[in-house]
């Protein structure tokens, strides 16, 4: 199974599905690199990619890099020993790492909402974890400033809630 | 795993003990050492790491436009993100703002207690060894007591409970209260032969479990 799937992949005999973004871009995927998002698994399941999947809460740039992404990550699903096509899984560590680093906000807001749309565990995974590395460490102010976070809390509330658990902010 | 935690220094209390069996007190540390290495060899890696920090995060000055994009997230991605933070910085999140109050404590706690630890971590000298393993303790049962459950994951591995062996049996009751699924419970030696409390028994929800006492 594992084989035909590199093999679609390959040669580009496999389905080809046509995915549409919110502004209208088409992206023409095999059947192999868009089941990454279990969304469009259980279309392809269902038999309803026939005309094209809209996506119309996803940009064009967004998809663009949620393809990318998929194309880079469908070898690693499909075949180990496939050197033609499935990326290595170093080239693949630094693929994610370089994207991830890349990542800012807006876009990085953007990505999570579109991963966590299209159901594309690996990717919601790794955008979270990258927000999360960005607050980690940080006092609540850091954390505010990192994300415009507004501070809604009267300065009385603020105290109770560093009371509540003062352990989190001893240091 | 990374985060590997020392075994706590023997005492000079314990060292005649171990003379009086024949047996070399350094010889019985060190291979304790090693007994516990191989423990935190096989326990899984955490979940969650407080590492990043370290990784020299550009700073996150750029484009920002002042959009709180964060907050806007739907709550269930709120809680993704929140259980991915050491679980100080999670805790930390109630105060950011109303819409951060309760994310931590609706998110099913992972707590791995090497975040617990101070930074600089000492080892030669047993006293200090201590006292860090101590205020450990502490802060684990001061955030199992804060977090209404349920508990995901637990990775207990850096207290030292030779005097607390009642406070083990209370923990094991809370987890068992509030729920649990994974738990990774590895004492630092001393003593070698710690006796698993009754409540041990009551964790019903527990779904994965690694012991190293």
């Amino acid at each position: 199974m594992a084989a035909a799937a590199a093999e679609a992949t390959i040669d580009g005999g496999g389905k080809m599905i046509i995915l549409i973004s919110a502004d209208g871009k088409r992206f023409e995927v095999t059947e192999a690199v868009a089941s990454q998002s279990q969304l469009i698994s259980n279309m392809i399941e269902d038999d309803c990619t026939e005309n094209g999947v809209r996506l119309p809460n996803v940009d064009g740039d967004i998809l663009t890099m949620v393809v990318d992404y998929c194309n880079m990550h469908a070898g690693d699903a499909a075949a180990d020993g496939d050197t033609t096509k499935a990326s290595s899984t170093e080239e693949l560590k630094k693929f994610d790492a370089e994207l991830v680093q890349a990542l800012e906000n807006p876009v990085l807001f953007k990505l999570i909402l579109a991963a966590n749309f299209l159901n594309i565990k690996s990717l919601l995974d790794m955008t979270c974890q990258r927000v999360a590395d960005m607050m980690s460490g940080k006092t609540p102010e850091q954390m505010r400033e990192t994300f415009s976070i507004e501070n809604d809390f009267t300065p009385e509330e603020e105290a109770a809630i560093r009371q509540e658990n003062a352990w989190a902010f001893d240091d | 795993m990374d985060t590997r935690v020392l075994p706590i220094p023997m005492d000079e209390a314990t060292m005649p003990e171990f003379r009086k069996r024949g047996q070399v007190p350094e010889d019985v540390e060190s291979s304790i050492g090693t007994v516990l290495s191989y423990i935190h060899f096989a326990i899984p890696d955490a979940p969650v790491s407080s590492h990043a920090r370290l990784s020299a995060l550009p700073p996150d000055d750029d484009d920002d436009d002042g959009v709180d994009r964060l907050s806007l997230l739907p709550d269930a991605l709120l809680r993704r993100i929140v259980s991915r933070l050491p679980v100080k910085d999670a805790a930390r999140t109630a105060a950011l703002s109303s819409r951060w109050r309760d994310a931590w404590r609706s998110t099913p706690l992972v707590l791995v207690d090497a975040d617990l630890l101070p930074a600089g971590v000492s080892d030669a000298d047993t006293d200090a060894a201590r006292e860090e393993a101590r205020a450990v303790t502490f802060a684990v049962s001061r955030v199992i007591a804060a977090h209404p459950g349920p508990f995901r994951r637990l990775h207990l591995t850096s207290s030292f409970m030779d005097l607390y062996q009642g406070l083990l049996a209370s923990w094991l009751q809370v987890l068992a209260v509030k729920g649990i699924q994974e738990l990774i419970l590895v004492n630092r030696p001393f003593p070698a032969d710690l006796t698993l409390p009754a409540t041990f028994f009551g964790m019903a929800t527990l779904t994965r479990l690694y012991l190293g006492l």
